[in-house]
């Protein structure tokens, strides 16, 4: 058997991983700065925040990880502080459903579709696809408070899945399952939401999000699944 | 079997980095593996399924990726790393990598050591041993289904609805080519099989897949699978340019089953920027010498077009064009230098592309040689004009005039990507070629080139350090009328 030429630890694949530059590949050092930039120009977050931000600026082309990871102690420190209130509009959530599978269908559900692929294939066929999704769901979270992106219910109410991937700028192709969450059942669930601002684009790294380029969305808590109305299917 | 070099630790710290740099809640496997292939060399490319399978142990500390990882070698069919995805899942006792494992396991070239080692795990476990062993006897309709999800062998012309087309890819194609392949397919809602290139044909064979392959693997296959639906074996060579690719994936999608088709909507990846979107189609601002380099038309034409009320510039001093212009003028030079009567393509589609305001539900834009122009919402073409439906014309896709073709002397270059780094967005920096992954015109760049050299590039934009942009240069000096 070929011995592996691949160090055990992560601290030595860290190192490793530097050479992806040089290969030109996905350029690490690039997406940590531009992380920086977003979180130091978003004048929506504290001066210091943003002042904490830029300080890592070089960091970036040596240690692009250490970036990271500063970027998200700060992210949790600075949450706390920023201003959430009750919803007054009704939300939706645009999975795709490569994603849905992922993440939303209770394992032993999961376990009876080989891949994203097949359970896509399986609930086009139905008549009711959203209907067989929801059937699907897994209880507790729905959406952990860091992907809790959230668009105004209206701004996507007659869109097809085609113009729901040009609004919002998804990197999947439709169909998308439409999470509805209602003013009502997201107040009764607890769910208290805010403007996004940068530091919201660190835990997915988010690097072409800008403020306001969907505008009216909306992130944060954790929302259960006693905030969900129900799902639709977009095409 | 060809001879593989041994891969540097530096291509390894690539594949890590990029499994480590995931978004699995925004992100395509097909977008994940993308970057990376593009750069990868022909021995990479053939050791990126092993590779993978040697890094996976450095995920264990993140588990969402970790299964990310192992979901992308199951979507790939990279048996190579089914050893490692089994021994993780085990050590960590994790039942999702488990099943994923196991799904990777089910391949005939994975050693039977490592598939014991899986069985043990998942005896009692109906899903687990479906996954991993073609003879298990599914006990329920969820189960049978699943059964018929990992061995399309067992799918009958009745058993298709709810089912993904099943495309075999041969791996003795070159890997590079093949890797590319599997992604576009995948994209279009495959599920991929790789056939080694010395292993005996497996159960997974059936009537209901399409295999692309060699000649020899034909013969191979045909020999111990004489009742495999012949016009269900491909044997035309793996593209690399996405014209051609998009050529083969409609020519996979006519010999699938008719109830397993691709779709094939997914793959305007050809045209990626939804050109046809409202803001996008009408945006744009183009010099009269950028519009000739990037339709082919020379500026006479242009001028003698204008002069003829066919299409109308920005402003009337220094003359600027809009996007819809410049395909309306492509699309007319790409009909001309298709057709065996350049003269008598007719001109009426310029000015009706040149005027299109975009529609964001089209899915393709079409013409004729004869004028007419027609659009696509997923459901036929209709005429843009009339809003009748068309049926039996002879429609050219727009798209096909979006890709490279040659005219007299000359040829275009592909006018969204015309290099391999370069990009043409109508909505980023007006439209102007430039440099991927960057806000930086493919003419600035030409720009300092020719004032500084490589060094004045680098100075101006230090980000630029370790990337190679040569191509882009080049595409510069091309628009600046430099070459």
């Amino acid at each position: 058997m070929k011995a592996s030429v691949v160090p055990q630890d992560l601290e030595t694949a860290s190192a490793l991983s530097q050479a992806f530059d040089t290969l030109g590949q996905v350029d690490v050092k690039r997406q940590a700065r531009r992380l920086i930039w977003t979180v130091a120009e978003d004048t929506g977050l504290p001066r210091y925040v943003r002042r904490e931000a830029s300080g890592l600026d070089s960091l970036a082309a040596s240690s692009p990880d250490l970036v990271f990871d500063r970027l998200e102690v700060l992210r949790l420190r600075v949450l706390p502080d920023l201003a959430v209130t009750p919803p007054t509009l009704d939300y939706a959530r645009c999975v795709p459903v490569e994603v849905f599978w992922r993440y939303n269908i209770c394992p032993t559900r999961k376990e009876l579709f080989a891949t994203a692929m097949d359970y896509r294939c399986h609930l086009e066929a139905l008549a009711d696809p959203a209907g067989a999704a929801r059937d699907d769901l897994a209880d507790g979270v729905l959406v952990p408070a860091a992907h809790s992106w959230l668009i105004p219910l209206d701004r996507i109410r007659d869109l097809n899945g085609a113009q729901i991937k040009s609004r919002l700028q998804i990197d999947h192709h439709p169909p998308y399952l439409v999470m509805i969450f209602p003013t009502a059942l997201m107040r009764a669930s607890d769910v208290k939401i805010r403007e996004p601002c940068g530091i919201d684009t660190i835990p997915a790294r988010l690097v072409h999000w800008m403020p306001g380029g969907v505008p009216e969305e909306r992130i944060d808590q954790d929302i259960p699944v006693s905030a969900l109305e129900g799902l639709e299917w977009r095409s | 079997m060809a001879l593989v070099t041994q891969a540097s630790p530096e291509f390894y710290g690539a594949v890590f980095g990029a499994l480590r740099n995931t978004a699995p809640r925004s992100q395509s496997v097909a977008a994940t593996l993308d970057d990376l292939i593009d750069h990868l060399t022909e021995d990479e490319a053939e050791q990126l399924p092993s590779a993978i399978g040697e890094v996976l142990p450095l995920l264990r500390a993140d588990p969402d990726r970790l299964r990310f990882a192992a979901e992308i070698a199951a979507r790939l069919d990279f048996h190579e790393a089914a050893g490692a995805v089994a021994d993780l899942a085990i050590g960590i006792s994790d039942r999702e990598l488990l099943l994923t494992g196991a799904t990777l396991c089910g391949h005939p070239a994975v050693p039977a050591s490592i598939r014991a080692r899986v069985a043990s795990q998942i005896k009692h476990h109906p899903a687990g041993w479906i996954r991993l062993d073609e003879n298990a006897v599914p006990a329920t309709a969820d189960q049978v289904r699943l059964r018929l999800q990992r061995w399309p062998g067992a799918r009958t012309p009745d058993t298709g609805l709810g089912l993904a087309p099943v495309v075999v890819l041969d791996q003795a194609h070159d890997a590079r080519a093949l890797l590319r392949m599997a992604l576009n397919l995948d994209r279009a809602g495959a599920v991929i099989r790789r056939l080694p290139k010395d292993s005996p044909v497996p159960f997974w064979f059936g009537s209901q897949t399409v295999l692309i392959c060699q000649p020899p693997t034909r013969s191979r296959v045909l020999s111990s699978y004489p009742q495999f639906p012949e016009g269900q074996i491909l044997t035309d060579p793996l593209p690399t340019a996405d014209w051609e690719l998009s050529r083969l994936l409609r020519k996979i999608d006519t010999a699938l089953p008719s109830s397993h088709r691709l779709r094939l909507t997914a793959l305007r990846s050809e045209v990626p920027t939804h050109v046809w979107d409202p803001e996008v189609f009408t945006a744009g601002v183009y010099q009269t010498r950028e519009v000739s380099f990037l339709s082919g038309a020379k500026p006479g034409i242009l001028y003698s077009l204008r002069k003829q009320g066919l299409i109308a510039p920005h402003g009337s001093r220094a003359l600027r064009w809009g996007f819809a212009t410049l395909v309306a003028v492509r699309t007319w030079m790409y009909l001309k230098s298709a057709a065996q009567h350049p003269r008598r393509v007719s001109k009426s589609i310029v000015p009706l592309l040149a005027r299109f305001a975009g529609d964001s539900e089209a899915v393709q834009l079409g013409v004729t040689s004869e004028g007419g122009v027609f659009v696509d919402r997923g459901s036929g073409w209709v005429d843009l004009e009339s809003g009748q439906l068309t049926l039996d014309l002879p429609i050219t896709n727009v798209d096909e005039a979006f890709r490279p073709f040659s005219f007299g002397a000359g040829t275009t270059v592909d006018l969204l990507t015309a290099t391999p780094n370069t990009r043409l967005n109508p909505t980023v920096l007006h439209g102007t070629p430039y440099l991927k992954g960057h806000r930086i015109s493919a003419k600035s760049l030409a720009g300092l080139n020719k004032r500084g050299g490589h060094e004045a590039i680098i100075t101006a934009y230090p980000e630029l350090q370790d990337s190679y942009f040569e191509d882009t240069v080049d595409i510069g000096h091309r628009l600046l009328g430099m070459r």
